[in-house]
C-alpha cells in the first residue's frame, strides 16, 4: 500500500523542482561546491599520506644519524664549534652499542661530474654500501662496493638516475668512466629513481667508497656524519642514550656541557611530517565541511522559501487526504533530489579539481573507490538533515490558513 | 427523518477569529446534526459562516467551543495525524474556487486523493476514469487546469471529491462560477450519488433555486442558523 505512494513521491518532487528551474540550480549550485571541495580534500588528502608514507619509506626507519655540532638554541650565532666524528668512533659504535645493524659514515659535498664534453654539479657521496640499505634505496643496475673496494678506496662508482640520463641518455651507464672533480671513477651502479625530495633532485647524485673520497677528495679522516640503523627496523630509547653516552665519553664532555653532536631519529623527523600533513589534511577538511554546510544551509533555505510560497498546494494535498507523513516524505525527497544532483555533479568536480591540484601540491592523485559511497552518504545526509525543518515545517501547516492564501 | 447515529454533528459549536478589535465570531453556538444518506444545502448572505460551518463539519478545522462529531468521534480530541487520517477515510472536498494543482492535468489532479489512500494503479486507472466520466471530462483528461474553463475546473474539482467514494461529500459554492444549465449538471451528479451509493451530500450556495433542489436547507445569517427546514425537493422524494 505504501509501494504506491513511495513510488509516486519522487515525480511530485521533480515537478516541484522544475517549476522553479533557476532556484533548483542555483541550489545545487551550492551544494555543488561544498561536495567538490570534501571529495577534493578527501582525493587530496590521500595523496598526502601516501606521499608521507613514501617520504618515511626513503627516509628508512629505524635510522639514526649523528651530526657533528649541535644547532645552537634561540637561534643566536651559528653551529657551536665542535670537533669532527673519525672512523674510530664509527668502530666504537659497531662494538659497543647492542643490536645496531649497521654503521656507516657518511661525508658529502657538491662536486663537478666531467664526461667527454658533458658537465653537472653533483652531489658527491663518500660511504659503505650499507648506506643504500639503511635509506632503503636499492642499486637497480650493477651491483653496491665490494668489502674488497671499500677497503682498498678503489675508484668505483654508483650513480643516480639524473647523472645516468643527462650522461648516457638510453646507452650503457655500466663500466663507463667519470671523471669525480679530479678523481676518475668507474661506474659499477646505478640507483633506482627517488624523484624529487622537497627542492632537491635526490637522483642527482654519485657515492665512491669512504676510503677513496677521504684520501682523493677530502685528504683528512673528519667525517660528518654517521648513520646508524638498528636490528628489527625500530631504535630503542635505550639504543639512544647507550649511543648519546658513548659518543660523550669519547668527546670528553664534562655532564653539564651541552652535547656538540646531534642524534637524530628518523622515525621521529618522519612522523612528525607525517603529522603535519594529517594536520593540514584536516584543517582543509574542515574549510570542506564548512562549505559543505553553507551547501546545506542553501537547501533549508530554498526549501523553507518553497515551503512558505506553496502553501495553498500543501493544504489542498491535506484537504484531499494526504497525511502529514505523506507532505513530509514529498519535501525531504525534493530536498534529498536536490542534494543528489549537487552531490553527483559535485563529486565530478571534485575528483576534477583533485586531478589539477594533485601535481600543483606536489602530491600524488590518488583516486579512492569510497569516494562513490562518501558522496552517496553526503547527498542523503545533506538532503535529510536540511531538509527536515522545513518538511516539518510545510507537515504542520494548517490547511485552512493555507487554503486562504491566494 | 431516521434516528440512526448522524454521519457528522455539530452541537454548540462556535469558531472566532482574530483577537481584540479584530476578532470576528464567524459562527456562533451551532447545533446541527447531518444523517448518512441526506443531502443538505447551507445558505446565506456572503460573510455568513457558511464556509466556517463546513470546514467544521470536514474537519478541516476545529470548533473554538462545543463540539463536531464526524463518524461519531470529537474531531477537537483528535491529533493532527489521526484527524488527517479520520478526514481521509470519510470525506471528500470541492472548494470554493476549484483549487486545482497548476502543475499536473486533470488526469493527476483526480488521481492525487487514490494515491494518498494507497490505491495500487491499475484499479486507480478505473476510478479515476469513472470520475472523469460522471462530470462529463474524460475528453478532458491531459488538459491542464489553465487550459480549461471555469466550469471545466469545477467539475475537475468535483471529480477529484468524488474519485474515493467518500461517505460524504462537502462542497462550498460548487456552482458559484457556472451557468444555470451547467449548474444543475452539478447538481444532477451530486444527485445520483447521493441515490446509487447513498453519499451523504452537504454543499454550500447562493442560489435559492439550487437550494430547494436539495433536501434540507440550513440558513445561516450572521454566524447563527436562523432555519434549518427540509424542502420541496424532499418532500417530493418523500
Ligand atoms: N481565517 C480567518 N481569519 C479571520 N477571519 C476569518 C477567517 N475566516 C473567516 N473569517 C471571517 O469569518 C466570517 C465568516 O467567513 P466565511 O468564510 O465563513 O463566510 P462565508 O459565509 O463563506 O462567505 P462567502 O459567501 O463570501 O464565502 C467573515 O467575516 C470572515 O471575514
Ligand atoms: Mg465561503
Amino acid at each position: 500500500m505504501r509501494a504506491a505512494m513511495l513510488a509516486e513521491l519522487p515525480r511530485h518532487a521533480i515537478d516541484a523542482l522544475r517549476a522553479n528551474p533557476l532556484r533548483s540550480l542555483l541550489t545545487i549550485l551550492s551544494v555543488v561546491a561544498g561536495v567538490a571541495a570534501v571529495i577534493a580534500m578527501t582525493t587530496l588528502g590521500h595523496g598526502v599520506s601516501r606521499k608521507v608514507e613514501t617520504e618515511i619509506n626513503k627516509l628508512g626507519v629505524g635510522v639514526l644519524t649523528l651530526r657533528v655540532g649541535q644547532r645552537a638554541r634561540g637561534g643566536k650565532g651559528a653551529s657551536i664549534e665542535a670537533q669532527a666524528f673519525d672512523y674510530a668512533d664509527v668502530e666504537a659504535i659497531r662494538s659497543s652499542v647492542r643490536h645496531v645493524q649497521s654503521v656507516v659514515p657518511l661525508v658529502s659535498r657538491k662536486a663537478r661530474v666531467v664526461s667527454g664534453r658533458h658537465n653537472l654539479m653533483t652531489t658527491l657521496l663518500g660511504t659503505e654500501s650499507d648506506y643504500f640499505a639503511a635509506r632503503a634505496w636499492s642499486v637497480a643496475e650493477g651491483r653496491a662496493f665490494t668489502a674488497h673496494e671499500m677497503h682498498v678506496g678503489a675508484a668505483a662508482c654508483i650513480i643516480g638516475e639524473t647523472i645516468r640520463t643527462q650522461f648516457f641518455q638510453g646507452g650503457e651507464a655500466l663500466g663507463a668512466l667519470l671523471r669525480l672533480g679530479t678523481v676518475p671513477c668507474t661506474v659499477i651502479g646505478v640507483l633506482a629513481p627517488r624523484g624529487q625530495s622537497g627542492e632537491e633532485d635526490s637522483d642527482n647524485i654519485v657515492a665512491i667508497p669512504f676510503d677513496a673520497y677521504q684520501r682523493r677528495v677530502q685528504g683528512s679522516p673528519d667525517i660528518g656524519t654517521i648513520v646508524v640503523t638498528a636490528v628489527g627496523g625500530k631504535v630503542t630509547p635505550a639504543q639512544k642514550d647507550a649511543l648519546e653516552a658513548l659518543m660523550r665519553e669519547r668527546r670528553r664532555l664534562d655532564p653539564f656541557e651541552p652535547s656538540d653532536f646531534t642524534l637524530l631519529d628518523m622515525r621521529q623527523i618522519a612522523e612528525a611530517s607525517a603529522a603535519t600533513a594529517r594536520m593540514m589534511t584536516s584543517l582543509l577538511g574542515t574549510i570542506a565541511v564548512l562549505m559543505l554546510l553553507v551547501g546545506g544551509l542553501g537547501i533549508t533555505n530554498v526549501m523553507l522559501v518553497s515551503v512558505a510560497e506553496r502553501r495553498r498546494e500543501i493544504a489542498i494535498r491535506m484537504a484531499i487526504g494526504a497525511l502529514p507523513g505523506h507532505i513530509l516524505g514529498q519535501f525531504l525527497i525534493e530536498a534529498v533530489a536536490l542534494s543528489t544532483i549537487g552531490s553527483v555533479f559535485g563529486t565530478l568536480v571534485g575528483v576534477g579539481s583533485a586531478v589539477f591540484l594533485a601535481p600543483l601540491l606536489q602530491v600524488p592523485f590518488v583516486l579512492d573507490a569510497d569516494v562513490v559511497w562518501v558522496s552517496f552518504a553526503m547527498a542523503l545526509a545533506i538532503g535529510v538533515t536540511f531538509g527536515f525543518a522545513p518538511a516539518r515545517r510545510a507537515a504542520r501547516l494548517d490547511p485552512i490558513s493555507g487554503l486562504r492564501a491566494a | 427523518m431516521t434516528t440512526a447515529s448522524p454521519i457528522v454533528a455539530l452541537r454548540m459549536a462556535s469558531k472566532t477569529y482574530g483577537r481584540g478589535n479584530a476578532r470576528v465570531e464567524a459562527l456562533k453556538s451551532a447545533t446541527v446534526s447531518i444523517q448518512p444518506g441526506e443531502f443538505a444545502a447551507i445558505v446565506g448572505a456572503s460573510g455568513s459562516g457558511k464556509s466556517t460551518m463546513l470546514n467544521l463539519l470536514g474537519c478541516l478545522d476545529v470548533p473554538c467551543s462545543g463540539s463536531c462529531l464526524l463518524a461519531g468521534v470529537e474531531t477537537a480530541s483528535l491529533a493532527v495525524d489521526q484527524r488527517s487520517r479520520l478526514r481521509r477515510d470519510t470525506i471528500g472536498f470541492v472548494f470554493q474556487g476549484y483549487q486545482l494543482l497548476e502543475r499536473m492535468d486533470a488526469w493527476r489532479n483526480v488521481e492525487l486523493p487514490l494515491i494518498y489512500r494507497g490505491v495500487p494503479p491499475p484499479e486507480r486507472g478505473r476510478r479515476v476514469e469513472r470520475a472523469l466520466d460522471a462530470v462529463g471530462l474524460i475528453d478532458r483528461a491531459r488538459h491542464r487546469p489553465g487550459a480549461m474553463s471555469g466550469g471545466q475546473q469545477q467539475r475537475i474539482a468535483i471529480a477529484r471529491a468524488i474519485v474515493s467514494e467518500p461517505p460524504l461529500l462537502i462542497a462550498d459554492e460548487p456552482t458559484g462560477a457556472v451557468d444555470a444549465a451547467t449548474g444543475d449538471d452539478i447538481i444532477d451528479v451530486f444527485h445520483t450519488l447521493n441515490r446509487t451509493q447513498n453519499t451523504t451530500v452537504v454543499l454550500v450556495t447562493h442560489d435559492e433555486r439550487i437550494a430547494h433542489r436539495c433536501g434540507r436547507m440550513i440558513r445561516l445569517v450572521d454566524g447563527r442558523i436562523v432555519s434549518d427546514t427540509p424542502t420541496d425537493a424532499r418532500r417530493d422524494a418523500g
